[in-house]
């Protein structure tokens, strides 16, 4: 018992001094912390006060950004199931609308990011609420000032037709109701506060069209003050109608709507009634508006009318006139179509439009300012900014502060197609926070050379004799500080001067002496790829491959590869596989990228200078992985890519690769999955006859069916890298050999019970896992397990690495973590990997499984050069931390019960099913590492030391995992100046002792 | 006349220690020089004797590491089965000590040599100046030499066996396992070529 103590001990020692120091956050690793895109409907980002920016995102976050230096102030992210619907501004607080139908509201605080308060608007029992589109109808929220020193509150409409009304400091309810008349037919979508009377808009929708109607609730009880008012009105949208509140008669309301091409407006009284005054815009002019603009200050009365001819009429519905019009605003081939914005101020609004004009090739921005809605002066002002449409595409948003310069300009913060949020002023482009990298689809490191060797290589090419010793001669003035450098470096440097290196920049593309700096290639969703250092997250490089617009990205890059290194003064290169959409073509597009500079080889467009790179076939593409044959021009690795029709292509196009793959074809497999109405079908294929321009043809050799209903959650390659050990050696000396398979691929799959099928419980729905371990040769399972009772909402995280399997998945109670190791069952000598796998193999799999204290969001390992380091479990946890596990609590050998004295030889520690939580285990200590889905690790040039590269929302990279300690790194206690003391005593001592010993030993001899 | 003095010669004549056998006083020595043909039968006779004492000797030196085996394996038992520098050391001793034994086993039979004892069959006449000139040799010392290999060995099994009962013999397949090499796998598959890229 006392040696399992003291093992106990010893691991805990193990990791204190493995764990992270504190001085080492920052130096080791960074983090880029990211929100996504902006989600523009129907809250679009809103400059509040002189240096906020509150936005929600496509990634469910809410945020409040520093509009001085773009950096994140405070954010929120959300569960998948409670989607952020819109948020509102009043003061210090952000009321936030979440859930289906807006089903969740939360109070925030503006300054310090603290929620307040949260509050269910929706029953229980009702949950799920009315499914719209767009998400957002059937929401909305108005302010009620506070009064007579009684707390403000608010009022909610969600689900269509729930209203709630909330006490803004606390949240109390004073009352809910559903809005008397509310059925199938009938939505409502906006309310406003006018006096004592709370005006709610729904549409109703009959068979040829939709009207408008209205009803009109007490603020202070819950009880219609009328029957619903019906507006005499058709409308197309439901947006294309709104209600605003009328600022000179207090309690009535203003609805607006277009129809037949005019702006009509009809005012609602303070009990409810519709007034008779159903008045257009412009009356006799004919068609002249197309659809009404609500920019955020229809609360202010002003809206924007889009004319037929694309221009943008600023109109106040409350005197219900045009008040102005933005300049040059009508469709033009000169500019690009405008943006327009607009935003609150003390009085009045302040109105932005942007675009870009194709002529000047700059962004211009136009400003109206109108300081108090109810007189007419109205001040435009405007300036052009420079902007790289090529990088960034097009506008999608323009957010102007609320307050502007002497010059009556704004500042203003764009979102760009390219999913980029920038900051711009007249003459003062500013921050740019690239969002893309949020949605990163694929990254690969890319190893770097050493600066002496690459400059040495440099100079050495074109220098005589003559000329290297005059240049040694003129470097020798330098001797006496290189003399001292070499000293202080010899006596002072440690581990952490040593981590602290150079920033890359495009010029500087060098390693440090450990390996741990890496240029880091990331490519988007959106079709930008980007260079960053694993130093500090610095963007060396980045480069657009395909346009974006508001329709979004043509290209979508799918993956990456490294397919040639920088050995022998080459570039590295990349290949990048992507989809290109023109129109409703789908094609599968494949580029070379030279991971130094950026640059994409091959044809350009000739207008706007993208790579056309080189089109594969028409389709989306099912696989892709490398060949173990080079191009004989590039000597780049040859990709191989599975065409929709299981045909195989290779790219670069090569004849004598084709001679290499048509001789190795009985030896090379992959594999497709086929979806049908009798579930899904793994195939394996050889390629066999080639066909000229159509690739090989894939021929079948081996499927397994899945059942009907179960989903596949995850496939996963074995990581197969260097592999230090066959074996693994028991007590007894004799040796567990593993079963080292490179062609495994590991399924997990998931299968609902049939009892929970409704969709309103799907999040908490459970069923049977299965994991499969499948030879992708021959199709044969290697190992399956079937896990009972999985909750479809945590998913089944798998990941292999050589012959160690593990999985995690949440249960009814807790989530658990499965590990399993695969033996090769023999008593001689092993066989694996060398053996082919068509030859019987019998396997023994060991497996344990424990309980953990948290989530598990992610799973990955670590990696080392040789292999040699133990591997550990990289999970991100519940709280958004990247930890890991040690290896030696998931071994699933641990012995259960007492353990015998083999058990005890092997330093085996007892079985326990609870993996205790070990903060110092935890990798990203105090970031918080929003969203990270994918787990990217690469080896350094020291063993002990694995690089972790996190991305999905946040990035997060660390060199800083070092599983079996710094044992081959000398730590900072080390003390060089006493070894190097001792050793310069002894040598004054030999010295000293030496001709002394002599003297005497002669002197002996004498007598 | 020169005087000489001679320290070897006992100060007492009557003295009642014996010399020590095969010592020859050095004046008889003289005399047996002086005078050809001493008595040989008594000096055949304390040959025979001493060569009888030296292979008792060699026995008794043979079986020496064999009497000490009890003793050696009391200490390796109280020494204990964990790697300790004391255990270590032990058994280096236990290791080393026979090999060197046996690699200077003529130097450590050497003094015990007995004269050649052939002559004994011999007619009398030759017998003393044999016996003058006679090399000694290791012949008659070949069985307790072997005893002697053999005990040695009985050492190193001792240390051999406490060695294997500490784990650190390799016999088992996993001391070999990092010797062990493996071919690439003979076939290709999608999964396998990732790791290319």
């Amino acid at each position: 018992m006392f040696g399992f103590a003291f093992v106990f001990i010893g691991i805990s020692l193990i990791s204190s001094t493995l764990a992270l120091q504190v001085d080492l956050a920052g130096i080791v690793d960074w983090h880029l912390p990211l929100i996504g895109e902006p989600l523009l409907e129907p809250t679009p980002p809103l400059y509040v006060g002189s240096d906020r920016i509150v936005g929600l995102t496509k990634r469910n976050v809410l945020v409040v950004l520093n509009a001085n230096n773009g950096d994140v102030v405070w954010r929120h992210q959300f569960e998948d199931i409670d989607p952020v619907v819109s948020f509102h501004v009043k003061d210090d607080n952000v009321l936030l609308l979440s859930g289906p139908g807006g089903s969740t509201a939360r109070l925030f605080s503006l300054s310090t990011g603290s929620l307040a308060w949260e509050k269910p608007l929706v029953p229980d029992h009702q949950f799920g609420g009315v499914l719209t589109t767009p998400v957002h109808l059937g929401t909305d929220v108005s302010f009620i000032p506070s009064h007579d020193g009684e707390s403000g509150s608010i009022v909610i409409l969600s689900d269509g037709k729930r209203i709630t009304k909330l006490r803004l400091d606390n949240g109390g309810q004073s009352w809910a109701t559903e809005v008397p008349g509310a059925g199938s037919t009938i939505l409502f979508k906006q309310i406003v506060s006018s006096g004592s009377s709370i005006h709610v808009l729904g549409i109703q929708n009959s068979i040829a069209s939709q009207t408008l109607l209205t009803t009109t609730l007490h603020l202070e009880s819950p009880i219609p003050k009328g029957d619903l008012g019906q507006i005499p009105s058709i409308v197309k949208l439901p947006e294309q109608a709104l209600i605003s509140p009328s600022l000179d008669k207090d309690g009535e309301a203003v609805v607006t709507w277009t129809e037949h091409g005019r702006i009509r407006m009809v005012s609602i009284k303070e009990n409810g009634a519709v007034g008779k005054d159903i008045k257009d815009l412009l009356p006799g002019k004919g068609k002249v508006y197309e659809e009404i603009l609500d920019v955020g200050t229809r609360r202010r009365g002003i809206i924007l009318g889009r004319r037929s001819d694309g221009a943008a009429d600023v109109i106040n519905v409350d005197k219900r006139e045009k008040v102005t019009e933005f300049e040059l605003s009508a469709t033009s081939t000169e500019r690009s179509a405008s943006v327009y914005s607009g935003i609150e101020t003390s009085k009045g609004v302040l109105l932005n439009r942007v675009y870009w004009s194709y002529n000047m090739a700059v962004g211009v921005s136009q400003t109206i300012n109108i300081a108090d809605v109810s007189s007419k002066d109205v001040i435009s002002s405007g300036f052009t900014f420079p902007y790289d449409t090529v990088s960034h595409g097009t506008f999608l948003h323009v957010a102007g502060s609320p307050t502007l310069s002497d010059k009556q300009l704004p500042t203003l913060v764009l979102t760009t197609s390219s999913g980029a949020i920038q900051r711009m002023e007249l003459d003062k482009p500013g921050w740019i926070r690239e969002e893309s990298l949020a949605d990163i689809k694929a990254a690969r490191f890319v190893d770097l050379g050493e600066p002496e060797t690459e400059e040495v290589r440099e100079v050495l090419a074109e220098e005589t004799f003559a000329g290297r010793l005059g240049r040694h001669l003129a470097e020798l003035k330098d001797l006496p500080s290189y003399l001292i450098r070499f000293a202080r470096r010899f006596t002072a440097a440690s581990y952490t001067s040593a981590l602290r290196v150079t920033p890359l920049n495009t010029t500087h593309l060098h390693r440090d002496q450990f390996g741990f700096q890496k240029l880091l290639i990331a490519a988007t969703a959106k079709g930008k790829v980007f260079a960053l250092d694993s130093s500090n997250g610095a963007t060396i490089w980045s480069k657009n491959l395909g346009l974006t617009s508001e329709k979004g990205s043509e290209i979508e890059i799918q993956d990456i590869w490294n397919v040639r290194d920088g050995e022998g003064g080459r570039e590295p290169m990349l290949a990048i596989l992507a989809t290109k959409t023109v129109g409703d073509v789908v094609k599968t597009v494949a580029y070379h990228l030279d991971a130094y500079t950026g640059l994409i080889s091959g044809e350009v467009d000739p207008v706007n200078h993208l790579p056309l790179g080189k089109t594969l076939f028409e389709g989306r593409y099912q696989d892709a992985f490398p060949l173990p044959f080079e191009n004989c021009g590039t000597k780049a690795t040859v990709l191989a890519v599975i065409d929709p029709a299981n045909s195989l292509h290779i790219f670069p196009p090569c004849k004598k690769v084709a001679a290499g793959i048509e001789e190795i074809a009985d030896k090379l497999f992959y594999t497709t999955h086929s979806k049908s109405i009798d579930g899904t079908l793994l195939k394996g294929h050889i390629p066999s006859a080639a066909q000229e321009g159509l690739g090989f043809k894939g021929e079948v050799v081996w499927q397994h069916p899945f059942d009907q209903d179960e989903i596949i959650l995850e496939t996963k390659a074995v990581i197969f890298d260097a592999v230090a050990s066959f074996g693994r050696v028991l007590g007894d000396k004799s040796t567990l050999y593993k079963y080292l398979n490179p062609h495994l691929q590991v399924i997990s799959t998931f299968t609902p019970s049939l009892k929970g099928l409704s969709s309103v419980t799907a999040s908490s729905q459970s069923g049977t896992g299965k994991i499969y371990v499948i030879d992708s040769t021959n199709g044969k399972i290697v190992y399956q397990t079937e896990i009972e009772g999985v909750i479809a909402r945590g998913g089944i995280k798998v990941g292999m690495v050589e012959n160690w399997l593990v999985f995690a998945w949440l249960d009814e109670r807790a989530w658990k973590i499965a590990s399993t190791e695969l033996y090769e069952d023999t008593s001689k000598k092993g066989i694996t990997p060398s053996q082919s796998t068509f030859e019987d193999t019998q396997i023994k799999a060991i497996s344990q499984t424990f309980i953990l204290h948290t989530a598990v969001k992610a799973l990955g390992f670590t990696t080392s050069k040789a292999g040699i380091t133990t591997k550990e479990v990289i999970i991100v946890n519940g709280k958004n931390q990247i930890a890991t596990i040690h290896r030696r609590l998931l071994d699933p050998r641990r012995p259960v019960g007492k353990p015998s004295s083999m058990d005890k030889e092997e330093m085996l520690i007892p079985y326990e099913p609870l993996v205790p939580v070990e903060p110092k285990k935890v990798i990203s200590h105090r970031y918080e590492v929003l969203g990270a889905e994918t787990l990217l690790t690469s080896s350094a040039l020291v063993e002990s030391t694995s690089l972790l590269f996190a991305y999905g929302l946040d990035l997060f990279l660390t060199r800083g995992i070092t599983p079996s300690g710094t044992f081959d790194i000398l730590s900072d206690n080390f003390n060089k100046a006493q070894l190097l003391l001792t050793l310069g005593a002894l040598s004054v001592g030999i010295l000293v002792a030496g001709p002394a010993v002599k003297r005497k030993e002669l002197k002996n001899k004498w007598y | 006349m020169t005087i000489r003095l001679d320290y070897t010669v006992p100060q007492n004549k009557n003295t009642s220690i014996p010399n020590p056998p095969g010592y020859l006083p050095p004046t008889s020595a003289k005399q047996l020089s002086k005078t050809a043909q001493p008595d040989s039968d008594a000096l055949i006779k304390q040959n025979r004797k001493s060569t009888e004492l030296k292979l008792r000797r060699a026995w008794d030196l043979a079986l020496a590491p064999a009497k000490s085996l009890p003793m050696q394996a009391i200490m390796l038992y109280f020494s204990g089965s964990g790697i300790q520098i004391f255990s270590l050391g032990m058994i280096f001793m236990l290791l080393t000590g026979p090999i060197t034994a046996v690699f200077n086993i003529f130097k450590a039979f050497e003094s015990l040599r007995p004269t050649l004892s052939t002559t004994t069959t011999l007619s009398g006449t030759k017998k003393a100046s044999d016996l003058q000139n006679a090399e000694p040799s290791y012949g008659p010392l070949a069985m307790p030499m072997i005893a002697y290999i053999a005990c040695q060995g009985l050492v190193l099994a001792l240390g051999l066996w406490k060695c294997s009962t500490m784990g650190i013999l390799p016999t088992g397949s996993g001391d070999w396992l990092h010797f062990e090499t493996r071919l690439d796998p003979p076939e290709w598959s999608s999964t396998r070529l990732l790791s290319l890229g």
